[in-house]
């Protein structure tokens, strides 16, 4: 009864030690997580499991993709469009910025710049607002 | 360059030279010539009234004297007893007698008598001084149908001969009884009319003729006095005048008709009965019926006064052209120098600058003029090469400007000059542009576009700017297509180029191949953003991983292990600060800081910055000193470079103080248009020979290098350049182990 009610953040994140990290403190805080490398991993992700109540989303995930690729897949779809994304990254720039928020991103977090429990946090008050 | 119709100054200076001398002469000449024709006119009049009046006075003693004669003769007792004894008894005795009488006591006596007739009541001679007249009729002569009743004096018909006398004058006389007083007979004497005509003639001298001749000279061929009787006949005449006196010509002439008709003496012009213009008098004799007239031909007359007239035109004449001549040589003489300086004008507008007119030493304003010619062409001549100089410059500085250069003449645009760069950067022959081209034929030929391919807009254009506007403009992003299909970025500057009055002549297109500042541009920005994730990601892994452990997570850890977790985690922040920093630095050095400009309130930053800072404020026992007024205005900023700066100078603060010193924080308006930031504190100071090296990169002071390990020397460089990037001041004061204070000022727009 308790795993269905838990709220499942998909991770989409290439850096496999910071995956995992973020797995281990999704879940300590009450998240079920699963988790992608690559934009279309993460669009595969969406597609196989539903209700997908988060996703947190890096800039950089291989040389040739990034997660602005794969925010503008999710934000095409009807189904996904009202997914809120957190776009955890270390990329500061501006361009970068803006171009996340633009395309509709919940929040935008400087990965070095922030503790990994504070983004959490974030995240699971967010999910917890009485109108989500 | 002539104008088509001009007139030399020489010319026009000789003929006002010549009207002046000539104009009061011809006046003074025409005047003086009226007049005097005038004056000779009346002259001559008083002459021919005077010269009238003489000869009447003259004719009318003559017929006084001749009328008196024969009065004279007919009371004579011998003729009176003779004709009465004649008539009783008829005897060629008597008769004869009589006859020699007449012919031996009377004649004599009167040198003009010519002839005595005596006539009995029938009119028949019946004595006389010539025997041939004794018995001839004259009854029907108006002499002697007159002479019965009194004296009279007739001019005989031109065909009349009197004792061989053709038309002689005959003065009739009755003859009467001594005793009884009855009429017997009548005397007739005959006189000879070339007496009278010799009075009329110029054959004696008068004064009026004297003084007439001193008018009209010498010519008095003309000078006619004649007598016209009632009948218009002329019946004496000075014989000059070819009118036959044995004619009835029947003069009609005016002063013959004034007095005939209306009793009137004339003087004045008129045409006589010859058909000749004369100046004129007459005198009428009234009791004759006779007109006397004196006149002379006008032009005869007036000869003398006209050949006055000729000689003085001839004077004038002669006059005149002397003038000419003089006029002519004094504008000469005048004009000379001028002709020299328009010559030498001449050959310096022909382009010969270094040309000197000969200057006329006139000592007049002429000379002057010639120094003055002079000395601009000498200073044209300067001018000349300096601006040959110039043009030397800059044809050279064009020539190897490696920059294009496309100068247009404003409205229009059309092009002046080029340089070989400008067609190097647009991939063209030369001779492409040798040709002016108008502004939208250039725009067609070399087709500006927008990065994204788009035309780009004519108004937006640099140099379009700069004609149509007259402003400065710059474009970085204006792509063109190279004949060979390679296209190129260009930096376009357009530059207006104005006149005195501010209005635009030319705009000149400054352009540059940007090409590869723009790869570079784009490769920096790429740099700094995969070097931000690259130097971060392992940070990142490092921070949450210990952050991890450190909330036990993953099971419990001892005191020793949290210490050591946490002097791992505080090394990595200083790491995370680190690269932060630096990448900031990369990013204003490079240029690609990315500027977010929003409202900022100052004092919420340093509200913002202290409170970060407020576990370090704690753990050194530090007073803080705030002090921002009220008035501060809100700029418009970037929030990050408003942090870096409050961020670094408090950081500072509290790093160079030793525990318990005191930071004072100031903010306030400065004047109408700046902000002024001061951060004080009661620090280890800066030592004063390093005060010029404390904004450099890397850059750490001798006395706290030992104290302070954490610093990188990174903070004041950023400090520095972003007040720099905000158009602001820094500067400080400080003192070894007293404190330091950082000022900054800022403008509000």
């Amino acid at each position: 009864m308790s795993e269905t009610n838990k709220k499942i953040v998909l991770v989409v994140e290439d850096e496999r030690p910071l995956l995992e990290a973020i797995k281990i403190k999704l879940e300590s805080i009450g998240f079920d997580v699963v988790t992608a490398t690559s934009p279309t991993q993460g669009i595969n992700m969406l597609r196989d499991i539903p209700h997908i109540d988060a996703v947190w989303l890096d800039h950089y995930l291989s040389v040739s993709e990034s997660g602005l690729d794969f925010l503008t897949e999710v934000k095409k779809s009807d189904i996904w469009k009202n997914i809120p994304v957190f776009a955890v990254t270390n990329t500061a720039s501006a361009d970068h910025k803006y171009s996340y928020l633009e395309l509709g991103v919940t929040k935008y977090y400087v990965k070095a710049d922030m503790r990994l429990e504070d983004i959490a946090k974030d995240i699971k008050e967010f999910l917890e607002q009485p109108t989500q | 360059m002539k104008p088509p119709f001009r007139i030399r100054i020489g010319t026009k200076l000789a003929f006002f030279l010549f009207f002046a001398g000539i104009f009061p002469m011809a006046v003074f000449g025409f005047l003086y010539i009226r007049n005097e024709q005038e004056v000779t006119q009346n002259e001559i009049f008083n002459a021919l009234v005077l010269l009238a009046e003489s000869k009447e006075v003259r004719i009318l003693e003559y017929f006084d004297d001749i009328t008196a004669r024969t009065v004279d003769f007919s009371s004579d007792g011998y003729i009176r007893d003779e004709t009465k004894r004649l008539l009783n008894e008829g005897l060629d005795e008597s008769k004869n007698a009589l006859s020699k009488h007449l012919l031996v006591n009377k004649k004599p006596i009167d040198e003009r008598l010519t002839g005595i007739s005596i006539l009995n009541k029938e009119g028949v001679v019946i004595a006389s001084t010539d025997e041939k007249e004794i018995g001839k009729d004259e009854s029907n002569d108006i002499y002697f149908k007159e002479g019965q009743t009194g004296s009279v004096l007739v001019r005989t018909d031109p065909w009349d001969v009197h004792f061989n006398v053709i038309s002689p004058f005959v003065v009739a006389v009755p003859i009467t009884d001594k005793d009884t007083h009855e009429f017997l007979a009548v005397i007739v004497n005959v006189f000879d009319p070339h007496k009278l005509e010799e009075i009329l003639s110029a054959n004696f001298i008068t004064n009026e003729n004297a003084s007439l001749e001193a008018i009209v000279g010498n010519d008095m061929k003309t000078l006619h006095t004649y007598i016209v009787d009632h009948e218009k006949n002329v019946i004496l005449h000075p014989i000059k005048k070819e009118i036959d006196p044995s004619h009835d010509i029947g003069v009609t002439t005016l002063p013959v008709r004034e007095c005939l008709e209306n009793g009137k003496e004339i003087l004045g012009e008129y045409i006589d009965h010859s058909g000749a213009t004369v100046l004129g008098s007459s005198m009428c004799i009234m009791e004759e019926s006779m007109v006397l007239v004196v006149d002379i031909e006008k032009d005869v007359a007036l000869l003398p006064a006209r050949q006055a007239q000729t000689k003085f035109f001839g004077i004038i004449s002669v006059l005149a052209l002397l003038i000419a001549a003089l006029s002519y040589f004094i504008s000469r003489i005048l004009t000379r120098p001028i002709k020299a300086l328009e010559k030498s004008v001449e050959i310096v507008r022909a382009g010969n600058l270094q040309h000197r007119g000969f200057v006329v030493k006139t000592g007049d304003e002429i000379e002057e003029l010639g120094h003055a010619f002079n000395a601009m062409t000498a200073s044209l001549e300067e001018r000349q090469k300096v601006l040959e100089e110039e043009k030397k410059k800059l044809a050279v500085l064009l020539e190897n400007l490696p920059v294009g250069v496309f100068m247009m003449k404003a409205p229009e645009g059309t092009l002046v000059a080029t340089n070989p760069k400008s067609l190097e950067l647009l991939g063209q022959e030369k001779g492409f542009l040798q040709k002016p081209h108008a502004y939208a034929d250039l725009q067609n030929l070399i087709h500006p576009m927008k990065e994204d391919g788009d035309p780009y807009p004519e108004n937006e254009l640099p140099i379009t700017i700069a004609l149509r506007e007259g402003v400065l403009a710059e474009r970085s992003d204006v792509v063109i297509t190279r004949p060979n299909g390679e296209k190129v970025t260009l930096r376009v500057v357009g530059v207006p180029v104005k006149d005195a009055s501010g209005t635009v002549i030319y705009g000149i297109a400054v352009f540059d191949d940007v090409t590869k500042e723009h790869e570079i541009d784009r490769a920096k920005t790429e740099f700094v953003s995969l070097a931000s994730h690259q130097l971060r990601t392992p940070l990142s892994t490092i921070n949450w991983y210990t952050e991890m452990l450190l909330a036990e997570d993953v099971g419990k850890i001892t005191p020793d292990q949290r210490s050591y977790l946490d002097e791992i985690y505080r090394g990595n922040q200083r790491m995370v600060g680190l690269v932060n920093a630096l990448l900031n630095v990369s990013r204003i050095e490079t240029g690609t800081f990315a500027t977010e400009i929003k409202a900022i309130n100052l004092v919420d930053e340093v509200d913002a910055v202290l409170k970060e800072s407020e576990p370090m404020i704690k753990e050194k026992k530090m007073t803080i000193i705030k002090e921002c007024a009220a008035d501060i205005p809100i700029l418009h900023v970037d929030q990050k470079m408003v942090r870096i700066v409050f961020q670094n100078l408090i950081s500072n603060a509290l790093k160079y103080t030793p525990p318990e010193g005191r930071i004072t924080v100031r903010v306030r308006r400065e004047g109408d248009d700046h902000v002024y930031i001061e951060v004080s504190d009661t620090g280890y100071g800066i030592p004063k020979h390093q005060y010029g090296k404390i904004f450099t990169k890397l850059f750490r002071a001798d006395n706290i290098v030992y104290k302070d390990t954490e610093g990188t020397g990174l903070g004041l460089y950023l400090v520095k350049l972003v007040v720099d990037q905000l158009n602001g001041k820094i500067w400080f004061f400080s003192e070894e182990n007293k404190g330091t204070s950082f000022f900054i000022t800022l403008p509000i727009s």
